[in-house]
């Protein structure tokens, strides 16, 4: 999990630069949200699956 | 055998966190989140045996199992919130991290009130009764 946010990082980058270099600068803006967007939702879902568990351990 | 787990689970988010922060600094907040839940998640399952202890404590000198829920409760929204509180610090929001705390803070109280007032009332139960 942790792996995949790095790689949803490195990517973005690396499309970011990609797209920039090519003169395309709203696309490069469009993916670096959506890029950030991804990692959100995977910290979100790994939040989720802590609250869980301490919810479940805690029993409340 | 866990806490070599835990060091090398620290250690591999921490070089993420790193590399990320060289190449893009917003995503190493999220590498920061996921290294966090990823540590927390085995000192969670270590620690279910101290809570199942403190409910058996509770169940073997009488107290009510209430008591221990409110406790175990407590002691659940401190964790979340100095996890919470510490991670804003890493990223220099110390403003955030404070108000967390403090809203963690209230929290407790708000938890503990119920218990505080059964006390009192067997307080001035106790001494009704003793000088009636």
């Amino acid at each position: 999990m942790l792996f995949k946010v790095a790689g949803v990082g490195l990517l973005a980058a690396v499309i970011v630069q990609l797209l920039k270099q090519n003169g395309r600068e709203e696309v490069a803006t469009v993916a670096a949200i959506v890029g950030l967007l991804i990692a959100t939702a995977l910290m979100i879902s790994m939040l989720s699956d802590l609250l869980e568990t301490i919810r479940g351990m805690f029993s409340l | 055998m866990t806490t070599e787990k835990l060091l090398l689970i620290a250690l591999i988010g921490t070089s993420v966190c790193l590399l990320l922060r060289a190449v893009r600094p917003e995503y190493a907040f999220f590498a920061a989140v996921a290294t966090g839940c990823l540590l927390l998640m085995p000192i969670l399952s270590e620690a279910l045996g101290v809570t199942e202890t403190i409910r058996a404590l509770g169940e073997r000198f009488g107290v009510s199992d209430a008591y221990a829920a409110v406790l175990l409760k407590m002691i659940a929204i401190t964790y979340l919130t100095s996890f919470g509180a510490s991670l804003c610090r890493d990223q220099g929001l110390s403003a955030l991290a404070g108000k967390l705390e403090f809203g963690g803070r209230i929290a407790v109280v708000a938890c503990a009130l119920p218990s505080l007032v059964t006390l009192l009332e067997t307080g001035v139960a106790l001494l009704e009764g003793g000088f009636s």
